[in-house]
């Protein structure tokens, strides 16, 4: 009972430092001898004030067993009482509190007293001869003293091996402290790189995206207030150059919408994906009207995640199925089954398709399938999808055909709360 | 309900630290023909000289509508908006924050601090164009100002 209290005072760390993890049931008190030695730092100041009380205590103890195996000596061997056997509790009491040295001494003393009372004619072994007589008191002592001898030799052994333990305890934290430092050191580093990360994403937001802002602007108003002066090849560049920043600005948002993603570490909140889709749907109103695009889903679960990072993942499948449709216009459905403990999203559409030697390479960082001209895009869609997915402990994957159309897949762990 | 054409001039000001960006702002109320008078300052201690009439501003008309940008040298846009926002003349003074961030904090702090909107830069002039638009159709034409220079 008492460990046990100690533990709950322990900090948790050192909880599993001092557990002896080889403690048996019958060793129970031996064990939590040694896990009150690991955890002595705890309770230091008691152990201090306790530790002269102690050693006062020892020398009481040893007056009074000295003088019990005198008194049951004397009683024994020169009065008669029949008590022999009464020295056996003491020897092993000599045994278990003062070790091999306490139980000669106590040996030592009975030897001395038992051989001159015998000598002398008193106590128990007298026989009618003296010869007789001392072969029987030492057939006698020789039990006694040897199983007392082997216990306290028992005894030291097991001292020996709580020191053992004890010292391999220390080196134990001591190991423990030095790894805490070092993870301490590497965690502040990844903090101070985060931070720095964080610093260059608001750079990127506002310093980048500001001169491009103004490039862009002034050669549309020159554009506007100018253009009847210059020539069709002089309104080309004009155009090149607004579509340029236009790239420019989509490319520092897809890098920030990246670092973003690595960045977010709250995944954790129950987002009902139906809701997601049908928000994606009034976000990408506009090219679903403009394409007459069609975007229907079956029933969708709820899911632990973090419902910025999930629009994000619904709004660049649904966005890619609505860009890569075929002639006709675009039908995408969005469905989800329920496989073991996850749940497996699609996002399929009727568009072009891809070959299957592309599976691979549409989800790494600036691969794109098509020309700027074709398709608009900055390469960053789908890998920043797998970003994603992978961050939320699922995976993703595509199953296409060139004209058949494209089905995106990805998993998501179940979520055990209903909606 | 006054037409447009006898609707007198709105007083604006512009605190905006980047040339460019100002020129194309002007730009912008030029295009769409925003019946303002628009006045300019670089900065924020500029912003707050003009606004509290202080030395070479002491004429300065009290203005309708402020355009305050964030991103300063000096004081900055939420500094500006502090201020104003506790000084019991200007705090009437509907502000509008126009700036390129689109960071989370900038958007809550400058609610917090009683900002009237909040718009982001847009990249292309022509949105820019329909952003001055809005702002002259919401804030002008909607809603009730109030007077420029109010009597406490």
């Amino acid at each position: 009972m008492r460990h046990r209290t100690q533990l709950a005072i322990a900090h948790p760390s050192d909880k599993e430092i001092v557990r002896d993890p080889d403690a048996k049931p019958n060793r129970g008190g031996f064990a939590a001898r040694l896990r009150e030695v690991g955890q002595r730092r705890f309770f230091a100041p008691a152990q201090h004030q306790g530790k002269p009380q102690l050693r006062l205590g020892h020398c009481i103890e040893a007056a009074v067993l000295e003088t019990a195996v005198l008194v049951v000596g004397v009683l024994v061997f020169f009065c008669k009482s029949p008590l022999e056997y009464g020295l056996l509790p003491i020897l092993i009491w000599a045994a278990l509190r003062f070790g091999v040295l306490g139980a000669i001494t106590c040996g030592f003393t009975i030897v001395v007293i038992s051989t001159l009372s015998t000598a002398l004619g008193f106590g128990p072994f007298v026989r009618s001869t003296s010869q007789d007589s001392l072969i029987s008191l030492y057939a006698f002592l020789a039990v006694t003293i040897v199983c007392t001898l082997y216990l306290a030799g028992v005894f030291a052994e097991r001292k020996q091996a709580e020191r053992e333990v004890r010292r391999l305890n220390a080196e134990l934290e001591q190991l423990v402290r030095n790894r805490t430092a070092q993870l301490e050191a590497t965690n502040q580093e990844l903090c101070r790189s985060n931070a720095e990360l964080g610093a260059f994403a608001h750079v990127a937001s506002h310093d980048l995206q500001e001169p491009l802002r103004t490039v862009s602007s002034c050669v549309q108003i020159l554009q506007k207030r100018y253009g009847g002066a210059l020539d069709a090849h002089a309104n080309e560049i004009i155009n090149h150059t607004v579509r340029g920043c236009q790239r420019m600005w989509e490319w520092i948002n897809a890098v920030l919408t990246m670092a973003h993603v690595n960045a977010t570490t709250e995944c954790q909140e129950n987002v009902d994906t139906a809701v997601l889709v049908e928000q994606v749907r009034a976000d990408l109103a506009h090219a679903i009207n403009e394409g007459e695009a069609s975007l229907s889903h079956g029933e969708l679960p709820c899911v632990q995640a973090s419902p910025q990072l999930l629009a994000e993942l619904f709004q660049n499948l649904i966005g890619n199925a609505l860009k890569f449709r075929g002639d006709g216009p675009a039908v995408v459905h969005v469905s989800a089954v329920r496989q073991a403990d996850e749940w497996v999203f699609s996002v399929a559409d009727q568009g072009i398709g891809i070959a299957p030697e592309h599976f691979e390479r549409i989800f790494q960082l600036f691969q794109r399938l098509d020309t700027e001209d074709r398709f608009a895009g900055t390469g960053l869609g789908l890998a920043i999808c797998k970003s994603i997915v992978t961050r939320h402990g699922g995976r993703i994957w595509v199953e296409s055909q060139p004209g058949s159309g494209t089905a995106f897949f990805f998993t998501l762990p179940a979520n055990p709360q209903p909606c | 309900m006054p037409s447009e054409n006898d609707r007198k001039p709105v007083e604006i000001l512009i605190v905006e630290d980047n040339t460019a960006d100002l020129m194309i702002m002007q730009e912008a109320l030029l295009d769409t023909q925003f019946l303002a008078n628009v006045h300019t300052t670089r900065n924020g201690e500029e912003a707050m000289k003009f606004l509290r009439r202080v030395g070479d501003c002491s004429a300065a008309p009290r203005p309708h509508l402020i355009l305050l940008d964030l991103n300063m040298p000096r004081k900055n846009g939420h500094e500006v908006l502090q201020e104003i926002k506790s000084d019991r003349l200007l705090m009437r003074i509907p502000v509008i924050i126009l700036t390129t961030s689109h960071a989370d904090d900038d958007i809550s702090r400058a609610y917090g601090a009683h900002a009237n909107c909040y718009i982001r830069k847009p990249l292309d002039f022509s949105a820019f164009c329909d952003v001055m638009r809005q702002i002259e159709a919401f804030w002008v034409e909607t809603v009730s100002l109030p007077e420029s220079s109010p009597c406490v």
